[in-house]
């Protein structure tokens, strides 16, 4: 490949929701009083648990070129069975198996759905998070279950010296994917897997195994995300995913245009997701209109992506 | 490549083209033919346990139901056939419905004025949303998703999230009167129907439109203006979608912030299913079965009892239900080259 030299177009392009969130965590905390703490920026990070670690889930299958929304209906799932359970007097560990298990099935159901049958994985995947929507309303009757015990609570409540367990677990998740996909030669294979199945063939491995596998794992992923969330907000809300579900999507779309124009990337889902609620939080102490929250993450999505593609030249499909 | 495997490839597999497409098998026709026989036995099961399924006031309901998701589903399917998705219907659709709600009932406007606004502020999405993938070639999914975003805070910024009530009684005819006995909406669908049919298989931009979801770089090849007809799906799909969420707030007597948050989902299953009921030929024709199918399920499920959890379940299967009808009918067609 040959080497070009690098303009100040390319720096935009790759990088510019980069530059728009430290644009905007300095214009905030000159405006916005309060800002800039310690306790708000903490509550920024303690907010954006969930949403990133289900976006990470999403990155996995996006790398590996297919995409997955289920986790709209998983993490609703996981979190109706874990409130649940509790309440009918479960241990913790036999609950945790149980929600991981619920991940395991439905990343299964994905694989097979998207990997063996070939279905087109948006499709399939909808079609997997309505199944989830429908199995959650008759487990928990459409009714929100609290949490009462401390002690399970605080598995992501409390705190690690300085900083809130959550936070912990998004940060060792990020460390983990991250060190999978860019410093292994399995991860090598999934980015591969996402820009050219058939050479991944080529060499020797079995590309389906491994974007079952993607498959399964991202479904592990959003099940852990179900869990943080309903342990971080102590109770399962009725439809928790598909109140996250547009907000996973434009965490790992603001990803791509954060560190690789167009690819999405464990180091840009994680800015995407903090960036989504430094908005909300940056908005809301401002005093600003709560409708304005959407739009400025909406405008915020839509003007970084649209920098990272607009030299693209072409119109791009659906492709998945 | 020939026109029969175009369309319905658009948000599945890319075939790139190399495509042999031999006689069309049996099983494609089964596969056809299977949805109909499902709904049919489903539609028998129904009337024996619910024999009011066939009345003709649940029927005029099943009709004006679809009636009122068909435009959406028809600017949802008419984007997929061009390669493209548009996530933000629904809240167009809410858009359209809250602007004119909103003119008339709380600003005083004239109906026609607010109609015109409402058909207005969705179609100027829809051009908006088209710009951005066609002029900043941003990937449909993104861009309207951002557009979703933008919409949600307008939507609120409206009216401050309260719904709208009062609406006057000439907007209400709109979705609840009726004209020899046949409810309004019904009507306004027959003409969008014919309309769209007439654009899609007719007319050289139709065509065009279905080619583009098939084999985008055959079009280019060819000189097709791949940017201006892409442009247009996304103008029509607004245009449509404000249909929806006008009748829709005529009909409910409301104008309420959430009002469009159904038509996604349902216009996305309508219009898959659309496309594989004809082969991914005739997708305006198949569309409109596709939302009867969807409507009458759900009409028939409530009239068995159900409650609304199983509507999930039934969308879900539904839609599962269409992609592998599509995906086997289309492999039978063709020999499938390796996925993307």
């Amino acid at each position: 490949m040959q080497k070009q030299p690098i303009t100040p177009k390319d720096i935009i392009n790759n990088y510019g929701a980069t530059f728009a969130f430290i644009v905007a965590i300095v214009f905030f905390s000159f405006v916005s009083r309060g800002f800039f703490s310690g306790q708000n920026l903490q509550n920024i990070l303690v907010q954006s648990t969930s949403l990133g670690i289900c976006a990470f889930g999403l990155t996995f299958v996006l790398i590996a070129g297919e995409i997955d929304l289920s986790y709209g209906g998983v993490i609703g799932l996981v979190g109706a069975v874990l409130a649940g359970m509790l309440k009918e007097g479960h241990s913790i560990g036999m609950v945790t198996l149980v929600c991981l298990a619920i991940g395991l099935g439905t990343g299964l159901l994905n694989a097979i759905l998207i990997v063996v049958l070939n279905l087109p994985s948006f499709l399939a995947s909808v079609a997997v998070m309505f199944i989830c929507m429908g199995a959650e309303r008759i487990y928990n009757q459409g009714i929100t279950t609290w949490i009462r015990d401390p002690e399970v609570v605080s598995i992501v409540q409390s705190q690690v010296g300085p900083v809130p367990a959550g936070v912990l677990y998004l940060f060792i998740l990020f460390v983990i994917c991250w060190f999978l996909l860019t410093q292994t030669r399995v991860g090598q294979y999934i980015q591969a897997l996402g820009e050219n199945i058939n050479a991944v063939t080529e060499v020797g491995v079995r590309a389906k195994l491994l974007k079952f596998m993607v498959f399964v794992v991202a479904g592990l992923i959003f099940a852990f995300a179900g869990y943080i969330e309903t342990l971080r907000i102590g109770g399962a809300v009725m439809y928790a995913g598909k109140q996250i579900l547009l907000f996973v999507l434009a965490a790992c779309f603001l990803g791509t245009a954060t560190f690789k124009a167009g690819k999405a990337n464990f180091p840009g889902t994680l800015i995407g997701a903090f960036f989504l609620y430094t908005l909300l939080s940056g908005f809301t102490g401002l005093g600003m209109k709560f409708y304005l929250v959407p739009v400025a993450q909406g405008l915020v999505l839509i003007i970084s992506v649209a920098i990272s593609s607009v030299r693209r030249g072409k119109i791009e499909q659906v492709q998945f | 490549m020939s026109r029969s495997n175009s369309s319905a490839a658009s948000l599945g597999h890319r075939d790139n083209g190399e495509i042999d497409s031999g006689p069309q098998k049996g099983s494609s026709a089964l596969i056809r033919y299977g949805i109909f026989i499902i709904f049919g036995l489903f539609y028998v099961i129904v009337t024996i346990l619910r024999p009011s399924f066939l009345s003709l006031g649940n029927l005029y309901d099943i009709f004006t139901e679809t009636s009122i998701i068909s435009f959406v589903s028809f600017g949802e399917a008419i984007v997929i056939a061009a390669g493209g998705l548009d996530l933000s219907v629904g809240n167009m659709a809410g858009a359209a419905a809250m602007l004119t709600c909103h003119l008339m009932s709380n600003l005083g406007y004239d109906m026609g004025i607010s109609l015109a606004a409402g058909v207005g502020i969705a179609t100027l999405i829809g051009l908006g949303n088209g710009l951005m993938v066609t002029r900043l070639h941003m990937n449909s999914l993104i861009a309207t998703l951002g557009t979703m975003f933008v919409l949600v805070g307008f939507l609120y910024g409206l009216t401050g999230g309260v719904s709208v009530h009062i609406v006057p009684e000439n907007f209400e005819y709109l979705g609840n009167g009726a004209f020899l006995n046949i409810p309004i909406p019904i009507y306004i669908m027959a003409v969008v129907f014919v309309l769209a049919y007439l654009f899609m298989e007719k007319t050289s931009y139709g065509r065009n439109i279905t080619m583009i979801g098939g084999n985008i770089e055959a079009c280019r090849l060819s000189g097709v203006n791949i940017k201006k007809l892409t442009l247009l799906t996304f103008i029509i799909c607004g245009f449509l979608s404000s249909f929806s969420g006008i009748l829709l707030a005529a009909r409910q007597a409301v104008g309420n912030v959430d009002l469009g948050e159904r038509f996604l989902l349902e216009a996305f299953i309508a219009a898959m299913l659309g496309t594989v009921i004809f082969n991914g030929k005739n997708i305006i024709t198949g569309t409109l079965l596709g939302a009867i199918f969807l409507i009458s399920l759900l009409n028939g499920l409530t009239l068995l009892g159900a409650g609304p959890q199983w509507m999930y379940l039934a969308q879900g299967a539904l839609l599962l239900v269409a992609i592998m009808a599509n995906y086997y009918s289309k492999r039978s067609m063709l020999k499938l080259p390796g996925k993307k």
